[in-house]
């Protein structure tokens, strides 16, 4: 299968993006339940970029990947709720396809794990340390209006 | 006479100001009277003798009129452009004081710059301190080239003021042959514009620097539609108004190319020649060209209706293959800014993997900032001004075998360095990153005095164009090297040593690695160092952010690499 014809099988950019922005607002609701305290600096999740995708749908035309931030929080996940954390975060993940878990740091005061989908490649992370990021490195999906 | 500094420095638009009021007040009043003169024409049915001597002479007075209306308008005209040109001159002049007095510098009356703080420190290795001296003589020529360009500035608007003076006491600006006092007073609008002043010719990315900072915001506006080409490619100007003035060429030259594709193929269908016909083997070479710029063209057009990318260099000269630099993020203010240079294979056309790559990095590289409660912002740039070898270019001049392109990219990549410290008011924390014969580009531009470049990190290289890193003038335990196993392009050593046995270099992981609790994925081959989550990645986000310390160190050897960097290679063998 070349590379338009696997992208033709995925939803478009837009349907992706919807489910991304949703899906960021879920895991921040969990972060936010196993760990109360965090002040975001955005109210919403939202795409913080949006560009040609790498290899090899790169010269695939109508072919689009982003990158979404939850917002990000001042802040710390203390140490003694990490576990908790990632045990709620992950279970809402598998459901929404992201089943691959990377334990990226996990140390104290500092901890960061990568959860990534392996059907598409787009991958979560979610990290701790002075402050807390959580963010989704979404897949290459064709736009509706130029594929 | 030339102008001074010391003349410069009193410049006030103030005295302008009011020769402005008093000249547009003159105009309003004169412009007024052509009611009057309509009315002085006299009764519709008057005839006769007197009639005719009156309406000769109503004419030759609104002659005079318009002549006068005419001058009044260029000398206003003139004085209002040279108001907003000694605006500009004057603020060349504070941003000049301002630079120096922010880096120990001092303007003397007579224009001379003398570096009064020196370098204020000790220096263990005199590397470090050649290096230094070298970065405080960029700061002096720096602001000797801003005292410079605010003098041919200020020079350029006095030769044009006095020549519209000139004109208008001379009584050259117009003959009386205008329809009406509207008409002369636009004759004399026309005719009081000063012109442009171009950037200097051959300059250095300081001169362009305060060139651009000498002039008005309505020249600047004027040269950005008149003259994108002036200063899409100029380094030393704001990256924000390159990407400006790039869009503009890049929209214009899309359309130029598309005209031509047209006519080249309406020409060939009408020329029914073989490979023995001269004109349509012409055609074809071109069609070739043009194909190959539009390809580039719609590539670059792709990537730029994307957020936060801006075009900083645009080159479509014709015997050669486009050359483009995109950056993602704002170079003009971010904290950080990483100039990636790739290799073997890059083109235009097929850059938007380069900018995913970079898009990527930046994120991972805030995401580190901010976790580890730093504020910075980063910005990332794909640097592609210079003839990255071809498969196809193997056995000509550019051959990926020779380091011709690698020297002549490196001498445009160290302007470019120099220019994007200089067209900002306070320097980025600026990181090299060099992959492949890329790799060697960066090395040769690094051989470079006064880059301004912090830290560099070269990847699956063929070598540094040396193999003393002492070469590149950096200080001390600023350069790194990654190479991945299985990259057969990094055990090269082609163009100096094989950098995985370069003494003073360090060494950046690209296995597995598990260190201080993080894990990441280890990369092989020559090609997958930007991959997302890869050791190899993490670790250029860490130097990227400033962090250089929290990056994992090792240097992946295998059989073919030059033995100097086996772990076990005998000391007394000399390394």
């Amino acid at each position: 299968m070349d590379a338009r014809d696997q992208l033709s099988t995925r939803p478009s950019f837009e349907a992706a993006e919807r489910d991304y922005l949703a899906l960021l607002g879920d895991v921040r609701a969990t972060v936010d339940a196993a760990s109360p305290g965090l002040q975001w600096r955005d109210d919403t999740a939202s795409r913080s970029d949006r560009g040609v995708c790498g290899a090899p749908f790169d010269r695939v035309e109508g072919a689009k990947t982003g990158i979404y931030t939850s917002g990000d929080a001042v802040g710390a996940i203390p140490d003694e709720r990490w576990p908790e954390v990632v045990a709620s975060v992950t279970d809402v993940l598998r459901d929404r396809g992201f089943g691959e878990v990377t334990v990226l740091q996990d140390e104290p005061g500092s901890h960061e794990i990568s959860v990534g989908d392996p059907a598409t490649g787009a991958r979560v992370v979610l990290g701790t340390n002075v402050n807390t990021i959580l963010t989704l490195y979404g897949a290459c999906f064709l736009v509706e209006d130029g594929g | 006479m030339s102008v001074t500094w010391g003349q410069v420095a009193r410049w006030s638009g103030a005295p302008l100001r009011a020769a402005e009021d008093a000249l547009t007040a003159s105009r309003t009043e004169l412009l007024g009277c052509a009611d009057e003169l309509r009315t002085m024409a006299g009764p519709a049915r008057w005839a006769g003798p007197a009639s005719v001597t009156a309406g000769r002479r109503l004419r030759r007075v609104t002659d005079d009129l318009e002549v006068v209306i005419a001058e009044v308008s260029a000398a206003r005209r003139a004085v209002i452009e040279a108001g907003d040109a000694v605006a500009g001159v004057e603020h060349a002049v504070d941003a000049a004081r301002e630079f120096a007095a922010m880096h120990g510098l001092v303007i003397a009356g007579d224009g001379r710059v003398t570096d009064e703080a020196g370098l204020g420190m000790c220096f263990a290795d005199p590397h470090d301190e050649e290096v230094a001296r070298e970065g405080r003589q960029v700061l002096v020529d720096e602001c000797v080239a801003r005292v410079e360009q605010a003098l041919r500035t200020a020079a350029d608007v006095d030769a044009d003021l006095v020549a519209v003076l000139t004109a208008v006491r001379d009584h050259r600006v117009a003959d009386g042959s205008d329809d009406s006092l509207a008409d002369a007073a636009r004759t004399g609008d026309a005719a009081g514009h000063l012109s442009l002043l171009p950037p200097p010719t051959g300059g250095r990315p300081a001169d362009n620097a305060g060139w651009w900072a000498s002039l008005s915001p309505a020249d600047r506006e004027r040269i950005l539609e008149e003259h994108p080409d002036w200063v899409g490619g100029l380094d030393g100007i704001p990256m924000d108004v390159r990407d400006v003035a790039n869009r503009t060429r890049l929209e214009e030259a899309g359309d130029g190319l598309r005209d031509r594709l047209d006519e080249i193929l309406d020409a060939l269908a009408a020329t029914p020649g073989g490979p023995y016909d001269g004109r349509y083997l012409a055609l074809t070479a071109e069609l070739g060209t043009v194909q190959q710029q539009l390809a580039a063209v719609d590539a670059l057009s792709t990537i730029l209706e994307d957020d936060d990318r801006h075009l900083l260099v645009l080159d479509l000269t014709a015997g050669q293959r486009p050359q483009a630099v995109v950056a993602v993020g704002d170079v003009s203010s971010a904290d950080h800014v990483a100039v990636f240079t790739p290799g073997l294979t890059s083109t235009v056309e097929g850059m938007g993997g380069y900018v995913a790559d970079m898009a990527r990095l930046r994120a991972a590289a805030e995401d580190e900032l901010f976790r580890t409660g730093d504020t910075g912002s980063v910005a990332t740039v794909v640097w592609l001004d210079y003839q990255a070898p071809q498969w196809s270019s193997t056995f000509s001049g550019d051959s990926v075998a020779l380091a011709g392109s690698a020297r002549d990219g490196g001498a445009a990549l160290a302007d470019f360095y120099r220019g994007l410290n200089a067209s900002r008011e306070t320097d980025p924390d600026l990181t090299a990153l060099g992959h492949s014969y890329g790799s060697t580009t960066t090395g040769y531009g690094l051989q470079h005095e006064g880059t301004g470049v912090d830290r560099a990190v070269f990847f699956g290289s063929p070598g540094l164009g040396t193999s003393d890193v002492d070469d590149l003038r950096l200080p001390s335990e600023r350069a790194w090297y990654a190479e991945a196993k299985w990259d057969g392009v990094g055990d090269l050593g082609r163009f100096g040593r094989d950098p995985s046995a370069l003494d003073g270099i360090g060494h950046l992981q690209t296995g597995d690695a598990s260190v201080d609790g993080r894990d990441y994925a280890g990369v092989s081959g020559h090609s997958s160092y930007l991959e997302a989550e890869s050791t190899s990645q993490y670790n250029m986000a860490t130097v990227v952010a400033g962090h250089p310390e929290n990056a994992v160190e090792g240097n992946t050897v295998g059989l073919t690499d030059d033995p100097r960097a086996w772990s076990w290679w005998p000391s007394w063998l000399g390394g």
